[in-house]
């Protein structure tokens, strides 16, 4: 008993002593300002006012329509985290990534070597909250991929989708899981918590506020690529994509508000008090 | 006592002093390289600086290489000129519920398509505008929705009650060419696609293996058609044989980022109907710029393995592999991982590769094995050479005290 005690003591006095930090790391695409584009305002400052210190924060803003390897992706993703942990002085690093934010952070977890600033990022990152990643891929850029490589007539370029939604290929995740990346089914575990939070459905009836958290037109759209998934899904990823790497953290439904589900949109936005769950985080 | 005593001695011996050893030979699942090829680097700023790292593992944790990837096709695409759009498009369908992609080849020419102005027929009948479409979305919406469509495009879904079989899409105001792409949620037949091997060096042969089914029975007439294509578009035929093909990859591959792709186009008729399938799926293809020498040197006490490399092009090469130890079950059991990458010239090179020995759990010591090793181009991104096994060792002859497990 005393021992554990002992043991509680240290943990809290180790999170005590520490100057703990969040990075919040955005999907595909290009940001230049995703505290307003991606996340808004509001889920940031709810989340990072969980903190010993809410200064210590840092929004990302790189190109993720690249591969996940490219400099302009994995390597910007170093270079501000870096960044932020030198300036800061940040001992314990909590990153909260959405959908294929949470690859590219696997890709510096995966491939410590590759870069001499990723080894200090691992070893600084206490756990990555990945909310809704697409571990797995998503059928809806199989999809769009596909119908540019099939007609001959099209030619390969015409219609060129970004190399970020060519990765995110079912097929070329499978790939670049087995060789590549750590963390799913039979593969070594990543060298610190990766854990998910994940999406399991849509609800975007029109009569029902909730659908509106988000934006309701976004999940009008979601309501129509919802059938390229499993039943479920958060109407851009299987669950099991979301699932696939590392643990799952909690499934939408099971710790929402009003047992509310989370749309792939509604997982980067303060709906149905996921961005309290994040703000609580930050203080262990 | 003097048994005991030299036994110790042996034991201590083992354990402070590095021998050497050979690698097993590559099993099934492996590659090697027989040739290697002096590739140029590519263009972007590469890291120079000598890096390792290495993690602790759960040792219960269940180790294996993952199957080559099996896609699975309810699909397929077709390339539609404006007067067949303005006619009435053919969509065979084999389910209820099909959905409908169309996406201008060239938005100055036919503009955006709107889902308002689609409509259907089926048996030569218009279906009213209610009963005709269950779900429609247009680019904007699907955009928003995360699904990268091209601008212009447009999807319907058709209503499950109007059933299966023949239908015509029509858009009155059609200009110029359009991609129809078809799906079929709901549908039995289905066009899978498997690589024998999920990676494969270059001046390999590719094997694939194609199944057109419904259910569990093949279709009647059907034919499979396709190619591999490289990461720039490049494609090679794909020759047939039976539900087997293969390809003979370059050995001067594509050196574009990205991976391979087999494309197969499968047609058939199945019970109701005529049915079409498109499939794909991706392979990794590595030009062969360096394999491992094929021997190794062992530091016990450092858990530390030093790993010859022949580097025919210069580059940065990581070797990266897994740590088993022996536990009190008796069994091997995965304890670590490390990397260790660093830029190498042409000529006999080697790496590094340094687990620590706090690393290695209480309770847990030789005999160790050290599976997964992989010889990695960084610069090229190519997986070169790997042992699934790459060799046993004696080691410390007893388990040693390691680090705490955490549970």
């Amino acid at each position: 008993m005393r021992y554990l005690l002992l043991a509680a003591l240290a943990a809290v006095s180790s999170v005590c002593n520490a100057n703990t930090g969040v990075a919040f790391v955005h999907g595909t695409g290009k940001q230049t300002n995703a505290t307003a584009d991606y996340w808004t305002s509001t889920f940031v400052n709810n989340v990072r006012g969980g903190l010993p210190n809410p200064a210590n924060y840092v929004v990302i803003n790189c190109d993720f329509t690249k591969y996940m390897w490219d400099s302009a992706a994995a390597g910007c993703l170093a270079g501000q985290l870096t960044t932020f942990i030198n300036g800061k002085g940040i001992t314990r690093l909590i990153v909260i990534t959405h959908s294929n934010g949470g690859n590219v952070m696997r890709w510096i977890m995966s491939n410590p070597t590759w870069d001499s600033r990723y080894p200090n990022i691992i070893a600084k990152t206490v756990r990555v909250n990945a909310l809704a990643p697409s571990s797995a891929g998503t059928p809806l850029a199989d999809a769009v991929i596909s119908g540019n490589v099939f007609e001959g007539a099209l030619g390969w370029l015409l219609g060129y989708q970004n190399d970020a939604v060519r990765m995110q290929q079912t097929s070329w995740m499978a790939s670049y899981n087995a060789n590549y990346l750590y963390g799913t089914s039979g593969r070594p575990a990543l060298p610190k918590t990766f854990r998910s939070v994940v999406g399991t459905d849509v609800d975007s009836a029109i009569w029902d506020s909730d659908s509106y958290c988000g934006g309701y037109t976004e999940n009008v759209g979601l309501e129509t690529t919802q059938n390229w998934l499993n039943s479920c899904s958060d109407g851009f990823l299987n669950c099991s994509s979301q699932s696939a790497a590392g643990s799952v953290w909690f499934q939408d439904k099971a710790r929402m508000r009003g047992s509310e589900p989370l749309s792939h949109n509604q997982s980067r936005r303060a709906c149905f008090g996921l961005d309290t769950i994040l703000r609580t985080d930050m203080g262990s | 006592m003097k048994k005991t005593l030299m036994s110790c001695l042996v034991g201590l011996a083992l354990a402070t002093t590095a021998h050497a050893g050979s690698l097993l030979p590559p099993g099934a699942n492996d590659q090697s390289p027989s040739r290697l090829v002096a590739a140029p680097l590519p263009a972007g700023d590469f890291e120079r600086q000598p890096v390792s790292f290495a993690w602790a593992l759960d040792p219960k944790a269940a180790l294996e290489t993952p199957a080559p990837f099996v896609a699975e096709s309810r699909e397929y695409w077709a390339v539609v000129e404006s007067g067949e759009m303005k006619a009435g498009v053919a969509i065979d369908t084999t389910a209820p519920g099909a959905l409908i992609r169309i996406s201008p080849v060239a938005m100055e020419k036919s503009g955006a398509v709107e889902p308002a102005e689609l409509r259907v027929f089926k048996d030569g009948r218009l279906i009213d505008e209610p009963r005709s479409f269950q779900q429609r979305a247009n680019a904007k919406q699907l955009q928003e929705a995360g699904m990268d469509v091209p601008d212009g495009s447009a999807i319907v879904q058709l209503d499950e009650r109007l059933g299966q079989g023949r239908f015509q899409l029509q858009m009155p105001k059609a200009g110029g060419r359009y991609l129809v792409h078809v799906y079929e949620p709901n549908s039995d037949v289905v066009l899978k696609a498997q690589a024998q091997r999920g990676r494969l060096l270059a001046g390999d042969v590719v094997e694939v293996a194609a199944q057109l089914r419904q259910g569990e029975a093949k279709i009647g007439g059907g034919q499979v058609e396709g190619q591999l294509v490289s990461p720039s578009g490049q494609a090679y035929p794909l020759v047939f044989a039976g539900e087997k093909a293969t390809a003979q990859l370059p050995l001067d591959a594509d050196p574009a980022p990205g991976l391979w792709e087999v494309q197969l186009f499968a047609g058939g008729q199945a019970q109701g109907g005529l049915v079409q399938r498109d499939a794909r799926t991706a392979i990794e293809v590595s030009r062969p710029t360096a394999k491992l020498g094929g021997g190794y040197a062992f530091d016990p006490a450092a858990l530390r393995f030093s790993l010859p490399v022949q580097v025919a092009a210069p580059g940065r090469y990581e070797v990266r592999a897994t740590l088993f130890a022996t536990g009190p079950s008796g069994l091997a059991e995965p304890v670590a991982v490390a990397h260790s990458a660093n830029w190498l010239d042409p000529g006999q090179r080697k790496l590094d590769l340094a687990f620590g020995p706090d690393k290695l759990p209480a309770g847990y010591g030789a005999p160790f094995e050290l599976r997964f090793l992989e010889l990695k181009d960084q610069a090229r991104m190519g997986t070169l050479d790997t042992r699934e096994l790459a060799l046993r060792e004696a080691g410390r002859p007893a388990p040693v005290r390691g680090r705490r497990m955490e549970r």
